[in-house]
């Protein structure tokens, strides 16, 4: 249950049961002050009857010393209470109204208090004339039955109302009780669902606030990682504003983000290459999005300028908007001073190339040329040492001149833009080894298994195949079949393709010579070559990303492995 | 020099390599009407010194001093009046750079002067044959 909906379901059942604890005890005191009326009412009934009776009393003592004596002076508290009687009764009838066999009670009262008064009138009256007469009324013991009757009537009528007040005492108090017993029941009840309210929006303040700390803690990391980063961040509006700007990048400047922000745009800080490649890119920025590792210069404060690297995406509103950008900047002077350097030294080393190739063949090409003639035009003079002689020098000096061409191949393969084609390996090796068979006297069996195919230049891995298949070829002529196996096998990431021949073989303590550049681990009037085949194979693999090595036994035959990631 | 038409105009500052090239255009009976120019300069000095005898082929050295191989050929190739003349490239070295430099300049052909001289002999003896006897350029 989400926390919100607690909270309001418990402040509905609290709220609700205060409204009905209230309700409850104004209903409870309503009742009670209704029981406390009711017990004033029975007391009221009491008094009003031991009134009527004092009353009564009074009469009959009045009458009594009035016909004991004769004295007139008795027939005063007689009079006032015939006065007074009928006024206290009709309270008395008012009071009982609402209790039929009461008020049955009253009115029985009634009709013998008025046979008793007549009677009492007659004895008094009678007592004027003939006091005999009125004594042997008296005693004929009338009235002595009629004050009975009424004195009867009066205690069934206050029994009545004494058992009333008790019952209703008693039940006043159990109501008392059970309200209390209720009342306490529902403050205790309010009183948990409180507590639980408590503790419920207590533990998710708490919640709360540890959120809080992590996420404030989490802001000022990624606050400290802005502004305090190894590279600069930025963003601008669309009009090349400053918008944000981070420490680092404020540092290099020399500017505060004061006087960046809002006020200065980051044109204000380019020479005119920038602006034109600012023109260029900014506008491509806010159309796609994006925009790559744009080169310019910058200038600080202090107006000395240096080379940035931006890399930067934009920022748009949910119509797709350009907002601001989200750039970072790299302090480039380092790898710029290197790259420069780079760029040098690799025109320093394409001069020294073109002048080998150039220079150095032409010497050569006199060399070879004019003992050519030697050879052709003087052979009547020359003896057979003489022309032995200069069929050296022809020889040495095609040798060295096939020595300079694979060196500037060598040098060319590390210089050369690798083109990324997928190379149908099947068909380059089944052509070349066609191509090579077909310049092939010597008897030849190449069996070719399915070769994978690879990603790579195809030029160059075609010259890896050359090398390899020509190099078995030619260390195999010893033999009196050459017996080659090209195959190819897949393991983690890469391509692994072999050349196996039945060939001359090699010493593996020399393996690691292999590869270097005029290494050879054969007599040059063994096997003719210049050392620098699988110097070219492995520098054209190792810039495709694998590795080349090779097995071999003196005279068993050699394999040589390559490997081209997949 | 100049009173003689010229077939071919060797243009080579190496004099050992022109003694070469001459012996085997000799060899293949195409050096009686050859001028041999030691530099860029010279060539242009000469072609336009007469324009209406001009030479059947013009073989160009690619590297000399002064004025180069590749700038004989962007001025010959350049000027109306010259833009017929049949020009190959003889050079030392295969660099892909000239190569691809000197076919943009529009030259009609580029040999690489191999180290064995029986086959520059070969080439540079087929090469004038068809320039000079097999070629019809534009009058």
């Amino acid at each position: 249950m989400r926390f919100e909906f607690k909270v309001v379901i418990g402040f509905i059942i609290t709220l609700s049961l205060v409204i009905a604890l209230g309700f409850y005890t104004y209903h409870n005191n309503d009742n009670q002050l209704k029981a406390s009326r009711w017990v004033n009412h029975t007391h009221k009934v009491l008094y009003h009857s031991e009134q009527v009776l004092s009353t009564l009393t009074d009469i009959e003592t009045g009458q009594r010393g009035f016909c004991l004596t004769g004295n007139l002076d008795f027939l005063i508290p007689y009079s006032k209470g015939k006065q007074n009687i009928y006024p206290q009764l009709n309270q008395l009838k008012r009071l009982t109204h609402d209790n039929s066999r009461q008020y049955v009670r009253v009115m029985k009262l009634e009709m013998l208090l008025e046979k008793k008064l007549a009677f009492s009138d007659e004895v008094v009256e009678l007592y004027k004339k003939d006091p005999a007469q009125s004594i042997a009324l008296v005693t004929s013991l009338k009235g002595k039955r009629l004050m009975d009757n009424i004195r009867l009537t009066f205690s069934d009528l206050m029994a009545e109302e004494n058992y009333l007040l008790e019952r209703r005492t008693i039940e006043n108090e159990d109501q008392i009780a059970k309200s209390n017993y209720l009342f306490v029941l529902m403050v205790s009840f309010i009183l948990i669902i409180l507590l639980i309210l408590f503790y419920t929006i207590y533990i998710n303040l708490r919640a709360r606030k540890l959120a809080e700390e992590k996420l404030e803690a989490a802001a000022k990391d990624t606050q400290d990682l802005y502004d305090n980063a190894p590279c600069g961040y930025h963003s601008l509006d669309a009009n090349g504003v400053f918008l944000q700007v981070n420490n680092t990048m404020c540092e290099w400047l020399g500017y505060t983000k004061e006087e960046l922000i809002g006020k200065m745009k980051v044109f204000d800080l380019m020479n005119e290459e920038g602006l034109k490649s600012f023109r260029e890119n900014f506008p491509l920025l806010k159309e796609k999005g994006m925009i790559q590792n744009v080169q310019f210069d910058i200038f600080r404060k202090n107006k000395t300028s240096f080379p940035v690297i931006v890399n930067s995406t934009a920022v748009r509103d949910s119509n797709g908007n350009y907002l601001k950008s989200r750039t970072t900047t790299f302090d480039y002077t380092e790898q710029k001073l290197a790259n420069d350097k780079i760029t040098t030294l690799n025109q320093e080393l394409e001069a020294f190339t073109y002048t080998v190739s150039h220079d150095l063949r032409s010497p050569l090409r006199s060399i070879s040329g004019y003992a050519q003639i030697l050879e052709e035009d003087y052979s009547p003079v020359l003896d057979d040492e003489g022309k032995r002689l200069t069929n050296v020098i022809i020889k040495s000096a095609k040798r060295m001149g096939q020595l300079i061409d694979d060196l500037l191949n060598f040098s060319q393969i590390g210089r050369r833009d690798l083109s990324n084609h997928l190379i149908d390996t099947n068909t380059l090796v089944s052509q070349l080894v066609k191509e090579l068979k077909e310049e092939e006297t010597h008897p030849l069996e190449i069996n070719i298994q399915d070769l994978d195919p690879c990603h790579g230049d195809f030029n160059m891995i075609r010259q890896v195949w050359y090398n390899l298949v020509s190099n078995a070829i030619k260390y195999s002529k010893k033999k009196e079949l050459i017996q080659i196996e090209i195959g190819s096998y897949t393991v983690g990431p890469e391509i692994v393709y072999y050349v196996k021949d039945n060939g001359a073989g090699f010493d593996m303590q020399y393996v690691h010579k292999l590869f270097g550049v005029f290494q050879r681990l054969h007599r040059i009037n063994e096997f003719e070559g210049t050392g620098v085949g699988l110097a070219i194979v492995k520098r054209i693999v190792t810039r495709h990303g694998g590795r080349v090595w090779a097995e071999a036994q003196p005279d068993l035959g050699a394999s040589f492995y390559f490997s081209i990631p997949n | 020099m100049t009173t003689q038409a010229v077939d071919i105009l060797l243009v080579e500052d190496n004099p050992d390599d022109a003694e070469l090239a001459i012996r085997a255009l000799r060899k293949s009976n195409l050096a009686n009407h050859l001028l041999h120019l030691q530099d860029g300069q010279e060539a242009l000095d000469f072609l336009f010194n007469d324009l209406n005898n001009k030479p059947k082929l013009v073989l160009l050295d690619l590297k000399m001093p002064k004025v180069d191989g590749i700038e004989v050929l962007r001025i010959l190739k350049a000027d109306e009046r010259t833009r017929t003349i049949p020009v190959v490239m003889l050079t030392s070295s295969k660099e892909e750079r000239d190569i691809v430099e000197t076919y943009k300049l529009g030259v009609n052909a580029y040999i690489v002067k191999p180290l064995d001289f029986e086959q520059f002999g070969k080439a540079v003896g087929q090469l004038g044959l068809f320039w000079l006897v097999l070629n019809q350029t534009p009058q």
